[in-house]
């Protein structure tokens, strides 16, 4: 299997991508008081922990990730499971068809974040006065945004492989609003524990960005082991199963 | 090529699928797995393609245990069932797609392949849009493209006409020359007699009979 992205996709990304900053943007109509960090926060991270507790917010922020794993994430695994038999029988190797199917997965992630970052950068911050913003933070946050998608993209990868789509479905949504739910449920019941919000895997970024650098850096390296955990346990998983029909 | 099935069993949600099942396959021969719906022939296929695992016993292929050594045969082309490709692509794309993998032949092969089993290689449709023979030929075109040294078929003349069915027949025969090894299964006995050197009789889950066709047809 290649790993090259079909134009069909592409279009797609970039469009779940305007979405993305279009829904964002709705959610903070107010942002010519915001200074450009904020706007880029709240643009392209996540809502903040005070907007947490609104569940429109949340949804006005999970819709177009929910969209992003049906449209584009589930429907690279659902060919490939389409087709198990064809496209196995032809590697030889089970793993080396998922290895395959989690690199396209990943670029699209990470081209769909870039979109959504050169979108808010040309619509948001571009037009304003003040253009100064910090780049090593706008790097950072598309690392971690990119590789908490791809967490999400792996989880929802195991259910629609051993599952179904619909559950599959199901799945995502709880796993993208839940996060959000409790740290909004946190701050309004429980503000001294909100402090673990920013250790939630699946927080959306909607604590960790604009804390340290050491932070951002532990918060990454997190990731980067759960991603691998996940995809270790989806391999064992696939190695083991039955192609019954 | 040799495949040695050895005493495999198989227990599916409480059901004996497969029950104390041993044979040998050589290449250059065609092996006709014959018998009711439920007798175990797909089964006893998908075993052989790595598809499922086993509960007990072992296949078998050259050396290499499957399973354990490799996860498939090495060189196979298999229709099992109802053949799925990319509904949105074309028969081509789908093929192209496929060859892509392994990358052994091209554009030209592709295209005579599919026109060798009566598709056009130029139909603009997509998949979606193609009958369940049209699907059929398709996945006779996947199967042998790639001229591989095992070809694995379950019930390869379900909804092909006779126009089809004799198309299927000939690609067969000129894989036995290529010294292939060939395991095919249906319920048209008349496949089986045609063109097996070897026909398997499979009753709930066991072969029951084995005879060398003497009278297959040339």
């Amino acid at each position: 299997m290649n790993t090259k992205i079909n134009k069909q996709f592409l279009g797609r990304i970039f469009l779940l991508a305007v979405m993305n900053v279009l829904f964002s943007g709705y959610l903070f109509s107010d942002l010519n008081s915001f200074k450009n960090d904020r706007i880029i926060h709240f643009l392209f991270g996540s809502i903040s922990v005070e907007c947490s507790s609104n569940i429109i917010l949340v949804m006005f922020k999970v819709i177009p990730i929910i969209l992003f794993l049906s449209w584009v994430v589930n429907k690279y695994i659902s060919e490939l499971k389409d087709n198990f038999l064809y496209i196995f029988l032809r590697t030889n190797n089970r793993e080396l068809c998922l290895k395959k199917n989690m690199v396209k997965i990943f670029i699209s992630i990470f081209l769909y974040e870039l979109f959504v970052m050169l979108i808010m950068l040309i619509f948001f911050i571009a037009p304003r006065e003040s253009k100064e913003i910090s780049v090593i933070n706008l790097v950072v946050l598309l690392i971690i945004n990119t590789l908490q998608l791809f967490m999400l993209a792996m989880i929802s990868n195991m259910l629609v492989l051993f599952k179904s789509e619909v559950v599959c479905n199901l799945g995502n949504i709880i796993l993208t609003t839940a996060p959000l739910v409790i740290v909004g449920a946190l701050y309004e019941e429980r503000k001294q524990w909100i402090i673990f919000a920013k250790w939630f895997p699946l927080n959306l970024g909607n604590y960790v960005y604009l804390n340290s650098m050491k932070e951002n850096i532990i918060s990454i390296l997190l990731m980067i082991v759960i991603n691998f955990v996940l995809y270790y346990a989806t391999a064992y998983r696939l190695k083991k199963y039955e192609l019954l029909e | 090529m040799k495949i040695k099935v050895e005493n495999i069993e198989k227990q599916i949600k409480g059901n004996e699928v497969l029950k104390n099942v041993s044979f040998e396959f050589e290449s250059g021969k065609v092996y006709g797995i014959y018998g009711r719906n439920g007798s175990g022939k797909t089964m006893l296929m998908r075993c052989i393609l790595g598809l499922i695992n086993l509960d007990s016993g072992k296949i078998m292929i050259d050396e290499d245990e499957i399973g354990k050594d490799i996860d498939f045969p090495q060189s196979v082309g298999a229709m099992i069932e109802n053949p799925g490709f990319f509904p949105y692509s074309t028969g081509y794309e789908n093929l192209k797609l496929l060859a892509e993998i392994k990358n052994i032949i091209g554009e030209q092969e592709i295209r005579e392949m599919i026109n060798k089993v009566g598709l056009d290689d130029k139909d603009k449709r997509t998949v979606s849009k193609y009958s369940l023979g049209m699907r059929q030929r398709l996945a006779i075109a996947q199967a042998v493209m790639e001229k591989p040294k095992l070809l694995v078929l379950d019930e390869p003349t379900n909804a092909l006409d006779e126009e089809g069915v004799e198309m299927f027949r000939k690609i067969i025969k000129e894989e036995v020359k290529r010294d292939t090894l060939i395991i095919i299964s249906s319920h048209n006995k008349e496949d089986i007699d045609i063109l097996s050197d070897v026909k398997i009789k499979m009753e709930s889950g066991k072969i029951v009979d084995v005879v060398e066709n003497d009278s297959k047809g040339e």
